[in-house]
């Protein structure tokens, strides 16, 4: 009787103790910094584009009133934003201005504790104004910001840092000290894994969804995208031709995605998962017109990378660009 | 009298390193994980069931302000055999008619705008579903009326007829027989809102 409950204890514990390692363990910050930089630069151009229709989308005419919104499924009873008390243009266009100089210094990754968390609730504001003109890039975009405010972002790669390091040279601090803040922190950890599991619930779902539709069994899914005029930046259709080219593609991406949750997680497979991403994603940019949406998803992808990856990459760049200089 | 040797102490541990708010941490990490599963989970027929449908609504708080209540359904189940565009008439109070096509990624640049656009006309989908569908009632129905009436603020008109274009992708075999993404007959529009100002009404 013993011997059993024992067993169940030692699975518990053990269980107890990958649930801690899997979250608890510090992480390399450069990851989450460089998906900083991208994000942020993704959330300024995103937020940009809002200025050319800015009274078209947030204004008090705007082309989805509060009443119409009121009684759609899309909205939320705490679907908050504060461009519902905005009633001047004048004050509009100093909110939104406001809101760039949030995300440029996010991006930048001044006062990045603060700038992270004003990014997120900037970036809500605006889906939740006027959901009905929203997709794909503002649901990753969200994803991004929400979790990047959670851990040290600006720890590296950032204004933050160099100001800290530029401080620790000003108090004459041995260069042991210019690495404040630290290069490892469980809140990167935190922030990572909440971003990777994000990723592989929305794979999967996008993966399930599509084996509900015959296009995705039949192979022709690809076709009906290449072939969709209003989505389309490229002529794809010499694919008429190709049906059997159009049916792998159909196949290979509803694989991917499905078994992307699983096989993300090892370490052989990985490369073939992200390397199939970029294929997808980079495909999308390109042909399908959404340039935005494509290289977001790409960036969420990154936190699969591990930091000293990044550091190196980042290293050789920068090694390439002094070079140059 | 013996010399005492000072006693090393260990570092404190940080805050997340102490059990209680690391299992408060913990709690609330699964909690946000059912958070981030539910909601796709719902996506329709699945908040028909017993379980996920309450679960969804004992959420709902967490995951409304969040804008977490997405399905990910990129293209699926299946991607867009039809394109929903809109045409609109305006008449300006001297008698002009204003008419357009929108969005058309030839006139609406950068892509990003243009596509926040095609969002817009995509939701009067819902317009062709049929008339007792509640979508018609929540979505459609005021979406045109909403969108009229943007029409009319931004063109001071005083009549605007919406028009619901789609736009049906060509199949294999009419490409193979020359027919091009944008030929004609893929194109069918039926008017589905009017808004008519009264004399004493702002546009």
């Amino acid at each position: 009787m013993n011997a059993p409950l024992a067993a169940v204890r030692r699975w518990l514990e053990q269980a107890a103790e990958g649930w801690n390692r899997f979250w608890f363990r510090p992480a390399r910050v450069e990851t989450l910094c460089a998906i900083r930089v991208l994000c942020g630069w993704m959330l300024f151009y995103t937020h940009l584009v809002w200025s050319l229709g800015l009274e078209d989308f947030f204004g008090p005419h705007a082309w989805l009133t509060a009443e119409a919104l009121a009684q759609s499924p899309e909205s939320h009873p705490l679907a908050w934003s504060w461009f519902w008390w905005i009633d001047s243009p004048g004050l509009l266009w100093a909110v939104h201005l406001a809101a760039l100089v949030v995300f440029f210094l996010f991006f930048l990754g001044l006062w990045s504790r603060v700038t992270s968390v004003l990014a997120f609730l900037t970036t809500v504001a605006y889906i939740h104004r006027v959901p009905a003109a929203t997709f794909g890039l503002d649901q990753i975009n969200t994803i991004l910001s929400m979790y990047l405010m959670l851990g040290p972002c600006g720890a590296c790669y950032s204004l933050d840092a160099w100001l800290a390091r530029r401080r620790a040279v000003r108090q004459g601090k041995p260069s042991s000290a210019q690495e404040v803040p630290p290069r490892e922190s469980v809140g990167a950890n935190v922030a990572l894994r909440l971003i990777q599991l994000h990723m592989c619930v929305m794979y999967f779902f996008a993966g399930i969804g599509k084996l509900q539709g015959a296009t995705w069994w039949d192979g022709s899914a690809m076709w009906w995208a290449a072939a969709s005029y209003e989505y389309q930046s490229l002529d794809l259709t010499w694919m008429a031709n190709w049906p059997v080219l159009v049916a792998l593609l159909t196949h290979l991406t509803v694989w991917w995605e499905v078994t992307y949750p699983a096989l993300v997680w090892f370490r052989w497979w990985r490369p073939l998962v992200l390397g199939m991403a970029v294929a997808v994603h980079l495909g999308i940019a390109a042909c399908l017109g959404m340039i935005t949406f494509g290289t977001a998803m790409l960036f969420g992808n990154l936190a699969f990378i591990s930091g000293g990856t990044v550091a190196a990459v980042v290293e050789r760049l920068a090694g390439l660009l002094r070079r140059k200089k | 009298m013996s010399k005492r040797k000072p006693k090393r102490t260990a570092p404190a541990p940080r805050w997340y390193q102490r059990p209680w708010p690391r299992r408060l941490l913990s709690l609330w990490l699964a909690f946000h994980l059912l958070a981030v599963v539910l909601p796709p989970l719902s996506v329709d027929p699945g908040g028909n069931s017993p379980l996920v449908g309450p679960a969804m609504q004992a959420v709902a708080w967490y995951v409304g302000p969040l804008n977490l209540n997405h399905g990910y359904r990129f293209f699926g189940p299946d991607p867009p055999l039809v394109s929903y565009l809109i045409y609109f008439e305006a008449e300006l109070p001297d008698g002009t008619v204003v008419s357009e096509t929108l969005p058309d990624h030839r006139k609406i640049w950068p892509r990003l705008f243009y596509h926040r656009h095609l969002m817009l006309t995509s939701r009067l989908q819902a317009a062709d579903l049929p008339p007792e569908h509640p979508l018609q009632q929540m979505l459609a129905r005021p979406y045109a009326a909403s969108y009229a009436r943007h029409l009319a603020w931004r063109y001071q008109a005083r009549v605007v007829r919406l028009y619901l274009v789609q736009h049906r992708a060509p199949g294999v075999e009419e490409v193979r027989r020359g027919m091009s993404l944008t030929d004609p007959s893929l194109y069918r529009r039926r008017l589905i809102y009017t808004l008519e100002l009264t004399p004493t009404e702002k546009p």
